[in-house]
């Protein structure tokens, strides 16, 4: 009788132990879903000109002296280790797509994120040609058994207004390669419009000098790619605000056209 | 006493079972290791580095009763898995669209009846310099020599006018863009393979895979010397 005891407070053990054994299994598998991210790209990759707030008046970008731009921001996101590989200047068409094999071979992370086209826009790159090399880091990133993750580029304003008709261009290019190749896509200039519909006074940019975002900016840029990789919609609504009275709602808007995020 | 006993057989055994339940955790579960090859059909190998994703669509295929869309009998992307697509035996026209756009006809292979078979279209070239190209036929009846594994090469890279290739040490017959060399039948298991461009012998890719005996298998290889080589080994037979 004594060793049915034992072998009941054994089953109970048991009992009690099967859950922490699970967990300790769960425990074991990895904690990151996600398999880290290699963020290529030019300046905005590189996180020029982070670290500015929005009423700041900035004529030159500041280059960032600790790990910066919206990488660092997406790695605290989604908790997935992301290596900057931006080159602040680097013009795609001839110049990065050259460099992309090597960064994306040397990589062990599984999705590729690739916003970069800036510097195409001072050189009046073809957005076709744009297309051709896009398709190409898209078809080197697959091959290598990388995910990519492609971003549309940030308007422009204020002295680098005449920047837009280029990027927005290239930014079309960009919305058809990843569809044609149904890859992941980071809409940042869709999102970015609807923040800011009206350039010049958009808080996410340094202004007057128009191009590179400021730390508002690169927080809105990286919950965009965070939510694409994470299959959300970035920005969701607030259900709460569809209850508001109409004066708040006023409010609201006022506070869209300023563009504050 | 006897009841004692069954009790406790009835205990050991929901014990022996949490136990196995408390020790599992391993994924369940084998991968089906078919070919997945039809043994009528039509495969695209995608070799071109600047091209998107590839539809080919039948022209006797049916058609969606409701939306009136035909689907593509295949969808190939650069350097990626592809098997061959079983099509229906008659005459037709194959057209060759890029992805999701099929009036975006880039060519077309028209099927008699008689020919029978599986179908490879290569496409290989670039868009920026040399322009892209195809070529297609039907595989041929292969015997595969028992307990060897049958490899040929498909030249689709551009920057070399003919490329030369080594399998485990064993050459074979340079092959030109394009081109679609001849079987070679070698011992099975982990194949070393070397790909040189044959005009000034600069290796251009190499690398190990395992292949099965008695299959027969096509080593493509696609993209751009100077850039970026991929080979792939796609199943031919059986």
């Amino acid at each position: 009788m004594s060793g049915m005891r034992i072998v009941y407070f054994f089953l109970i053990f048991l009992f009690f132990l099967n859950p922490l054994v699970a967990q300790e299994q769960e425990d074991e598998e990895p904690v990151d879903p996600f398999g880290g991210l290699l963020c290529f790209g030019d300046s905005l990759t590189f996180g020029v000109g982070d670290g500015t707030a929005a009423q700041e008046e900035v004529f030159l970008a500041p280059f960032p002296s600790v790990p910066a731009g919206f990488p660092v921001r997406v790695e605290q996101l989604l908790s997935t280790p992301v290596t900057n590989v931006g080159v602040p200047g680097e013009i795609f068409t001839s110049q990065g797509i050259f460099r992309f094999p090597s960064e994306v071979l040397s990589s062990s992370s599984k999705f590729v994120t690739i916003l970069e086209g800036s510097n195409d826009a001072f050189v009046r790159a073809n957005s076709l040609e744009y297309q051709i090399a896009l398709q190409k880091a898209v078809n080197v990133s697959r091959a290598l058994g990388k995910e990519p993750v492609l971003g549309t580029l940030p308007e422009t304003c204020c002295q680098r207004a005449g920047l837009t008709l280029f990027t927005n261009g290239y930014s079309e290019r960009v919305r058809e390669v990843a569809f044609l190749n149904d890859t992941l896509l980071a809409d940042v200039e869709s999102y970015w419009k609807q923040s800011c519909p009206e350039p010049k006074e958009c808080g996410l940019l340094n202004r007057p000098e128009g191009l590179h975002p400021n730390s508002d900016g690169y927080d809105f840029i990286a919950e965009v790619f965070a939510a694409t990789i994470e299959g959300r919609v970035p920005f969701a609504p607030i259900e709460e605000e569809e209850t508001e009275p109409d004066d708040q709602e006023e409010d609201g808007e006022d506070q869209d056209q300023e563009g504050e995020q | 006493m006897q009841k004692g006993q069954s009790r406790f057989q009835l205990l050991v055994f929901y014990l022996f079972l949490l136990l196995l339940s408390a020790c599992s955790g391993g994924s369940g579960g084998g991968g089906d290791d078919a070919s997945g090859n039809a043994r009528e059909g039509v495969r695209i190998l995608h070799a071109s580095i600047e091209l998107a994703p590839l539809d080919v669509y039948s022209s006797i295929s049916p058609q969606d009763p409701d939306s009136g869309a035909i689907a593509p009998t295949q969808r190939a992307s650069f350097m990626q898995d592809v098997f061959f697509a079983p099509a229906l035996r008659d005459e037709q026209v194959f057209s060759i669209t890029t992805a999701k756009r099929p009036d975006n006809v880039s060519f077309t292979v028209p099927v008699d009846q008689d020919q029978l078979g599986r179908l490879t279209v290569v496409v290989f070239g670039d868009i920026s310099t040399f322009g892209v190209r195809n070529t297609s036929f039907f595989e041929p009846e292969v015997e595969i020599p028992e307990g060897t594994v049958g490899i040929r090469v498909i030249h689709g890279v551009t920057r070399a006018q003919d490329i030369e290739a080594s399998f485990n040490g064993q050459s074979v017959d340079a092959v030109t863009f394009g081109g679609v060399g001849e079987y070679i039948f070698i011992e099975p298991g982990d194949i070393e393979y070397l790909i040189r461009r044959k005009v000034d012998q600069r290796v251009i890719a190499s690398g190990v895979y395992s292949l099965e005996e008695d299959k027969a298998y096509t080593f493509l290889v696609g993209g751009e010397v100077e850039y970026f080589v991929s080979v792939r080994p796609y199943l031919d037979l059986p």
